[in-house]
């Protein structure tokens, strides 16, 4: 056990360790505000910018869409293979299964989220880059078709993978297609399967509050040498809130 | 924590396959298949209904083992 002298120290350790990282944190912002001001000074090609935007949005739009749904499709078809010849005796594979099922959904959903980013975006770059009109407007147009279609497959094969989840382990509740999917989902789980969740949950919960403070400094930067407005950095901290008063709640009801 | 389990073993006594098993004893075939493999430590609930549906002592299928570190 470690005696108290010893701890003392190392308690001031942490405090020092703790001092310098402020310091060499305060050193990085005044020279990230000081650039940030230079940015702003210089002057860029802003419509060379969008144009080279414009069709790097629009080629990652279209390869996460066709990519991901060949992927997903080839991948969930290949499990629910695997089951329908499960010969019923190795119950290992029904676990091999369930954790290769586990690719094509994650897969589905990044896809899903990329695709609700982009198309916005895509749509507001088209607006703004110099184009023949006609290209603009088959951009656009083929734009709102890979929309729909990444919808269309993200929730068909979400769909899917639940249903044969729910054939290989009948406990289970719930379908995609409800509001409540969700809830439903969690109160068919058990105790593993619940702390399995709860601890994706906090894992989750991490990423999200570095990522917040991440995008603060970025939207901050930006907002001083792009220009670009006060709402980035009000969506960032909402989200922050969000976050910690979601978490704050529930670990106070939980007490 | 290091819990030694012997569930594989008396499941195979009582000649039932996992999904079985978690019936029985009210849990998902994956959880049976997790403590199993010695990924998930059962409640204490849990560990008491898995022995009663085996008709043993808890002790005789979960065993736990002292970590070195713990001393």
């Amino acid at each position: 056990m470690m005696s108290n002298s010893k701890k003392e120290r190392s308690e001031k350790q942490i405090v020092v360790r703790f001092i310098i990282l402020l310091v060499i944190c305060a050193i990085i912002g005044y020279l990230m505000g000081v650039g940030s001001i230079t940015l702003s000074k210089q002057k860029f090609d802003f419509q060379a910018i969008n144009n080279a935007m414009f069709w790097a949005s629009t080629a990652l739009y279209t390869v996460v869409n066709i990519v991901g749904f060949i992927l997903v499709a080839a991948m969930s078809i290949n499990q629910e293979r695997r089951y329908r010849n499960w010969n019923g005796e190795d119950e290992d594979i029904l676990d091999d299964i369930e954790k290769k099922l586990n690719i094509p959904m994650s897969i589905g959903s990044v896809a899903q989220i990329i695709n609700m980013m982009l198309f916005p975006v895509i749509l507001w770059l088209s607006d703004r880059a110099k184009y023949n009109n006609y290209l603009i407007a088959g951009v656009a147009f083929v734009t709102v078709i890979l929309f729909v279609f990444g919808l269309v497959w993200v929730t068909f094969f979400q769909n899917y993978q639940v249903k044969l989840i729910k054939e290989m382990n009948p406990e289970k509740k719930g379908s995609v297609l409800e509001m409540d999917f969700q809830k439903k989902w969690v109160e068919s789980c058990d105790e593993a399967q619940k702390l399995s969740v709860y601890k994706c949950g906090f894992a989750a919960y991490k990423a999200a509050n570095l990522t917040c403070l991440t995008l603060w400094v970025v939207s901050v930067i930006t907002m001083f040498a792009f220009d670009t407005g006060i709402f980035p950095i009000i969506c960032v901290c909402v989200i922050h809130l969000a976050l910690i008063g979601a978490y704050s709640i529930t670990a106070i009801k939980l007490e | 924590m290091p819990l030694l389990n012997k569930l594989k073993e008396f499941r195979g006594v009582l000649g039932v396959n996992q999904q079985e098993m978690g019936k029985l004893v009210g849990t998902s075939r994956q959880t049976i298949s997790q403590i199993e493999r010695g990924d998930y430590s059962p409640s204490v609930s849990l560990a008491l209904k898995i022995a009663k549906v085996c008709n043993v002592h808890v002790e005789d299928i979960f065993e736990y083992v002292e970590d070195e570190n713990d001393e």
